[in-house]
C-alpha cells in the first residue's frame, strides 16, 4: 500500500482555490497532451510502419 | 585497461526486420556493450517471453540477431509521473503504462538506425495495445543521464523530480505518440 501524503494538497484541490480564470487555464494546460517533438515526428516518418497482429513489421 | 572499440559495420536498414522472440535465432553472439542488457537476453528473455511476463521483439539482419527490446504492462503511482497523470488518475491513483524494459543493438551494427527502428516499433506496439487496454504512457528507466538526454529528444519526459537522478524514470504520453504517428503517416491513423 502506498501511504497518502495527507498534508500535501493535490494540484486539482489547489486549482479549486484559484480564481476562476486561472483555474481554467490550469486545467486547459493539463488536458493538452504534450506536442510531439520534431525528432519524434521525423522518426515516425522514417521508421513508422504498421505492424501486423503477430508483431512483424510490414514494409 | 580500456576496452578496444568494436569496429562498426554499415548495413542496409531496409533489410532489417522486426519480429517476436524466436528461440531458433542464436543469442550467444549478441553483445550490445551493456552487460545487464546482454544478461537479460541470455538468461531471462526466453522464459519471460514464453510465460508472457514480457514480450521480446527481435531485429533480424541477414538471419542474425541485430537488436531486441522487451515490453511489459506496468502501473506507476500517478503522483510519481506527472501533474497530468495526477489529474487523470486522481481516483485510482495509479496510471496504466507499458514498460520498455530493455532495448539493445548489436555493438558492431550500432549507429545504423536499428535502435530507432526498434523504438518506433515499441511505440507502434504500445498504440496497438492501447486499442484493447487503457494505457496512459510508455515508460522506461534510462541506463544513465546521457541516455536520458537522448530519450528527451524523442519526447520522453522525466518523472516528477527525477531529472537529476543517475537512472531517471521517464515517460511519453500515449497521446503524444499517437499525434506524432498520425502526423507522420496519415494512412496509419487508428
Amino acid at each position: 500500500m502506498v501511504a497518502l501524503r495527507k498534508n500535501e494538497p493535490r494540484p486539482s484541490r489547489a486549482a479549486k482555490t484559484m480564481p476562476k480564470k486561472a483555474a481554467q487555464q490550469f486545467y486547459a494546460a493539463l488536458e493538452k497532451p504534450k506536442p510531439p517533438t520534431k525528432y519524434l515526428k521525423e522518426m515516425f516518418r522514417l521508421y513508422g510502419k504498421r505492424t501486423n497482429p503477430s508483431g512483424e513489421h510490414q514494409s | 585497461m580500456a576496452k578496444e572499440p568494436i569496429p562498426r559495420e554499415s548495413i542496409n536498414l531496409d533489410a532489417v526486420t522486426i519480429k517476436p522472440f524466436d528461440n531458433v535465432i542464436r543469442r550467444k553472439a549478441f553483445s550490445c556493450g551493456k552487460q545487464n542488457i546482454d544478461n537479460f537476453l541470455f538468461h531471462s528473455a526466453p522464459d519471460q517471453h514464453k510465460k508472457s511476463h514480457c514480450r521480446v521483439y527481435y531485429a533480424i539482419h541477414d538471419g542474425a540477431l541485430a537488436g531486441f527490446y522487451s515490453l511489459a504492462a506496468a502501473s506507476r503511482n500517478a503522483d510519481l509521473i506527472s501533474q497530468q497523470a495526477i489529474e487523470y488518475f486522481e481516483r485510482i491513483s495509479h496510471a496504466p503504462c507499458i514498460y520498455l524494459g530493455m532495448i539493445g543493438v548489436q555493438e558492431k551494427w550500432q549507429a545504423n538506425g536499428i535502435g530507432k527502428k526498434l523504438m518506433i516499433h515499441a511505440m507502434e506496439t504500445t498504440v496497438q495495445v492501447a486499442e484493447l487496454v487503457g494505457i496512459y504512457a510508455l515508460i522506461l528507466q534510462a541506463a544513465d543521464a546521457e541516455i536520458g538526454r537522448r530519450y528527451k529528444k524523442w519526447g520522453f519526459e522525466y518523472f516528477l523530480g527525477e531529472q537529476e537522478r543517475p537512472q531517471p524514470n521517464m515517460f511519453i504520453a500515449l497521446e503524444t505518440i499517437k499525434k506524432a504517428r498520425a502526423k507522420a503517416a496519415p494512412e496509419a491513423k487508428s
